[in-house]
């Protein structure tokens, strides 16, 4: 045992304890004990041969007492070693922030470099937390089923691919499933609405969910207040009755409780509230809270025999199936409901399913944060190795003063884990700051991106980073330091030694050039695919343009829309700055898509059954307001109204597709059950996305085919405001009030919206390249600061022999560079096989790109040579004459 | 009286040590010879008794231990009351008296 007022041992070192073996110290005690005796003895005159002889005898039995006391001090010597080992782990410790304090330069890089890795980690794991780990909030949330209808034919079908993976269902199949389905419980279906809600300050567009009376209790939620829907309610003519979203409920109706039994004017029609949900259910997690929950099935448009399909289903896995035998069973339930062989089933866990687009690029970016961190564990180890250096008078000073190998690595280990948990604590702080961003600039359809947050998990999460780090860091120096003494850590530190430890460090800087690589690859692949996105012309000239897409009640009939249409177009047209105005169903990249088969008068291929091509009505002057371009025939023009020849215009892709390149022009297409003679081919534009393939698309008249969810487009005069959404409002409110405007966008910003995924994807894994190459470059700095000390002495005899200073430069530089070139022959094979992964996000650019290799390796060369140019300029500059005294 | 006779007895050994110490550091020969004086040799115990007595009341945490140097200039072990064994002292000397007490009445019952 040590004591702490022991004052003889310098107190900037810790306790390396001096300790004699149990054997020696028990017996040295009754060594000295007895020779006390005999002093004693002696003193009285007993002579001194006698005198031991009487003093052993006086001890008793000494083989017997000895034997006892080391038994009993043994196994106090393993209690005392647990309690030591505490202790010493505490010194260690506070020796290790001392150390840290007293060498702020490193430290402070350190903790910089570290803060930065483990922030970026923290945030980046908080959303992946948030969006696919964090189990939803309801009872049992891994049973719950997301019961989808695929059909794999369609899958190569640029028009209804998007519905091959997962079909929505209709009234047939869920009924089919609810009486037939072993596997699952409980099934639900619901689908996205939106409504007009009537308040006092007039009508309001709000989202909503129709959902079937069964859905509350396949989540087993409960209403907060008041009752649930109730069987037998969703059906044909059931009663009008609301749920209220407890977000809604608080915020819009200032959670008075006498709002159940209320009467709401909802899509011009009185529904009475019934209940309110509890917080935060959420069905589309991809959206915010809807206020409003409606019933399904109680319009005409659900009956079975409209195959009308808009549903979403939900359900639980009954006790003991499995996803795989749900896919199976539901399959065979809705192939013979539907009478439909092509139809497949796919039955996965809900919170699954809704992260299942998410999921790959939140796992490219899981992969760029990792290998950020992985630089910034490399660059410290390498930093603590050439610290080492600094530390020589330390290390073998309690080397010599008995510090075993073990007692040093652990306190090389504490040292890291000190400065690892002081870049837990900063980079948490930081990664306050970076998920602020993250969820900032999120793209739409990120599940649950709103409850990103740092929470237990996530700081448990930091923690474990932490740990994983400083021991990562920590090992390399304390292995070296383990296996061949503190000395030899000395060596790799100053580079004096033997090839093996300068290789190391060489091999570290290597490392992390070939890991920045491959995160830097990366971005750049992303960012030249972006780039290539962005290029795409969508076949229109969006610059000016902004649409306003509206919604009208269902009961006006085709001539009011008409005329709506008409007066609205006339009314915007009148405004100052507006240049043109029109109106059309589906406009690219603002309202959704729809497709109905489309018979061709006379096929290119015999018996080839009508296939689904993408519908669109629009206003004559359309297309030269969008500015796209006529291939063939003419556009429509006012003559081509209703009750004049019923007339079409297809896409390029629909000639390519249906009439196998020939002139369309004179034959005739039957939409909807009406023949329409094809007067002109138009290009292709881009609808959904700049990446997708065109789609065969057919373009009617508005005034023959009016459609009540019309878009208004207008171009604005060079330089003019394009009509505020205030104005919009005002001119629909007086030419007709029950019209609620539901989008308002301009063209342009719609478009950067269709890629808003791939534009932050590309962000965050470039945000984390550059990270990547700081660090890189303060890292291979520190380097070449002191490869250029240590080497003074050589510097100064080859300036003494008469080299010039540019040689010195070009000898230092020209290291640096070789671990470069090492560095990009390991980094190359990486960053192919990275490239290979981030494949299925890329857009017309390859994965083994050569632009991008040749740029990364450019940047990473100008990175090494900025780096390393500096310490060598200032080592060439040296008076040969001082470098040589001083040594 | 909360320990019983047996307990007692070896227990008597073990409150003169910490009464020793009580008054400072000492090494096991002290002790011995410190119980030898003040007991007028009245309390014989071999020399190798004393050592397991101070080993278990160091495991007990009573006592603590350090190799300090000594008169014959070398290091010794030296013993030191803790604390705890500070605390010992007090309850072991209370229940000492009260055992005394009651073995008097025992012996000398009042009339």
């Amino acid at each position: 045992m040590t004591s702490r007022d022991d004052t003889s041992r310098d107190a900037s070192l810790p306790p390396e304890v001096i300790r004699p073996s149990v054997d020696k110290r028990v017996s040295s005690e009754i060594a000295f004990h007895i020779e006390m005796r005999a002093r004693e003895l002696v003193a009285r005159g007993v002579p001194p041969e006698e005198a031991r002889r009487r003093a052993t005898e006086r001890f008793g039995n000494l083989d017997a007492v000895v034997a006892e006391l080391n038994r009993i001090e043994r196994t106090t010597d393993r209690t005392a070693r647990r309690t030591r080992y505490v202790a010493e782990l505490a010194y260690d410790g506070r020796f290790a922030l001392r150390m840290i304090a007293r060498r702020r330069t490193f430290a402070a890089v350190a903790i910089g470099t570290l803060a930065l890795g483990i922030g970026a980690a923290t945030a980046i794991y908080s959303v992946v937390d948030a969006v696919l780990l964090r189990p939803l909030p309801y009872d049992e949330p891994d049973r719950l089923a997301s019961v989808w209808v695929t059909q794999p034919g369609l899958a190569n079908d640029p028009v209804l691919s998007w519905i091959a993976d997962g079909t929505p269902m209709g009234s047939t199949e869920y009924q089919a499933l609810r009486r037939d389905a072993k596997t699952l419980r409980d099934v639900a279906m619901w689908g996205q609405a939106s409504v007009t809600l009537q308040t006092d300050e007039g009508l309001e567009r709000l989202p909503a969910v129709r959902v079937t009376s069964s859905l509350l209790g396949t989540l087993r939620a409960r209403p907060a207040l008041g009752r649930a829907f109730a069987p037998g309610e969703d059906v044909l003519g059931g009663p009008r009755v609301a749920m209220v979203s407890w977000e809604a409920w608080t915020t819009r109706f200032g959670a008075d409780s006498s709002i159940v039994g209320r009467s709401l004017t909802l899509n011009h029609r009185p529904y009475t509230v019934i209940g309110v949900l509890p917080p935060n259910v959420r069905i589309d997690r991809t959206k915010e809270a809807v206020p409003f929950w409606l019933l399904a099935l109680q319009d005409s448009f659900d009956l079975a025999e409209r195959r009308n399909r808009s549903y979403t289903a939900l359900a639980r896995l009954a006790p003991g199936a499995t996803f795989e035998a749900a896919s199976q069973e539901t399959a065979a339930i809705v192939r013979a409901a539907a009478s439909d062989t092509a139809l497949s089933a796919r039955v996965t866990q809900w919170q699954a399913d809704q992260g299942r687009d998410a999921r790959g690029p939140l796992l490219i970016l899981v992969g760029a944060v990792a290998l950020l961190l992985l630089i910034a564990c490399v660059n410290v180890t390498v930093l603590q190795l050439g610290e080492a250096a600094g530390r020589i008078r330390e290390m073998t000073t309690r080397a010599a003063l008995g510090a075993g190998s073990a007692r040093l690595v652990r306190q090389l280990l504490v040292e890291s884990m000190a400065i690892a948990a002081v870049s837990a604590v900063l980079g948490t702080a930081l990664a306050w700051a970076m998920i602020r961003g993250l969820v900032a600039a999120a793209p739409a359809r990120l599940p649950g991106i709103d409850a990103v947050t740092i929470d237990a998990r996530v700081l448990a999460f930091t923690i474990a980073c932490a740990t994983i780090t400083g021991l990562l860091f920590g090992i390399v120096p304390a292995l070296v330091a383990g296996r061949s003494g503190p000395a030899s850590l000395v060596r790799v530190g100053a580079g004096q030694s033997a090839r093996g430890a300068r290789g190391l460090q060489r091999g570290l800087i290597a490392a992390q050039l070939a890991l920045s690589m491959v995160l830097l690859v990366e971005s750049a692949l992303l960012g030249r695919s972006l780039r290539a996105l962005t290029a795409v012309d969508p076949g229109f000239r969006a610059a000016d343009l902004s649409a306003y897409a509206v919604a009208l009640p269902m009961e006006m009939d085709t001539t009011q829309t008409r005329s709506f249409v008409a007066e609205v177009v006339r009314r915007l047209g009148a405004l100052p700055g507006v240049d043109a105005v029109t109106a059309a169903q589906n406009v690219p990249f603002v309202g959704g898509a729809s497709s109905s088969p489309l018979e061709i008068e006379r096929p290119a291929r015999e018996g080839q059954p009508p296939r689904h091509t993408q519908q669109r009505s629009v206003l004559p002057g359309y297309f030269e307001l969008m500015g796209m371009r006529l291939v063939a025939g003419r556009f429509f023009t006012p003559e081509d109204r209703a009750g004049a020849e019923p007339v079409a215009i297809v896409s390029a892709a629909e000639v390519e597709r249906d009439f196998g390149g020939r002139s369309p022009l004179g034959t005739r297409v039957r939409h909807q059950r009406i023949w329409r003679r094809v007067v002109g081919v138009v290009a292709d534009t881009k609808y959904r996305g700049l990446s997708r393939e065109d789609e065969a698309t057919v373009y009617i008249p508005f005034d023959q085919y009016p459609y009540s969810w019309p878009t208004f487009v207008v171009r604005a005069g060079s330089g003019a405001n394009v009509p505020s959404e205030r104005t919009m409002k005002g001119i629909l409110r007086e030419v007709e009030p029950r019209v609620t405007l539901t989008t308002t966008k301009t063209l342009p910003s719609a478009i950067a919206q269709s890629f808003a995924a791939e534009r932050y994807r590309a962000m965050i894994v470039s945000v984390f390249g550059v990270m990547a190459s700081v660090l890189a470059a303060v890292g291979l700095y520190g380097v070449s600061v002191r490869s250029a000390t240590r080497r003074t002495r050589e510097i100064g005899i080859r300036l003494a022999l008469g080299g010039t200073s540019a040689r010195v430069v070009r000898l230092l530089v020209g290291d640096a560079m070789t671990g470069v070139a090492i560095g990009l022959v390991v980094g190359l094979p990486a960053a192919l096989a990275a490239g290979r992964l981030v494949r299925p996000y890329l857009f017309g650019v390859t994965s083994s790109d050569p632009i991008s290799f040749a740029l990364v390796a450019a940047l990473l060369v100008v990175v090494t040579a900025a780096a390393s140019f500096l310490p060598a300029r200032l080592a060439g500059r040296a008076n040969p004459a001082v470098v040589l005294r001083g040594d | 009286m909360s320990t019983n006779t047996r307990d007692r007895l070896r227990g008597t050994l073990e409150l003169l040590v910490l009464r020793t110490l009580a008054w400072g550091p000492r090494h096991g020969y002290a002790i011995a010879r410190w119980l030898e004086e003040t007991t007028s040799a009245g309390l014989r115990v071999e020399d190798g008794s004393l050592y397991p007595a101070l080993y278990r009341m160091e495991q007990r945490g009573w006592i603590q231990s350090d190799w300090r140097r000594s008169e014959l200039d070398r290091p010794a072990k030296f013993y030191r009351l803790t604390v705890a064994g500070r605390r010992q002292l007090k309850r072991e000397t209370i229940e000492w008296r009260a055992f005394v007490a009651a073995v008097a009445i025992v012996l000398e019952p009042s009339t």
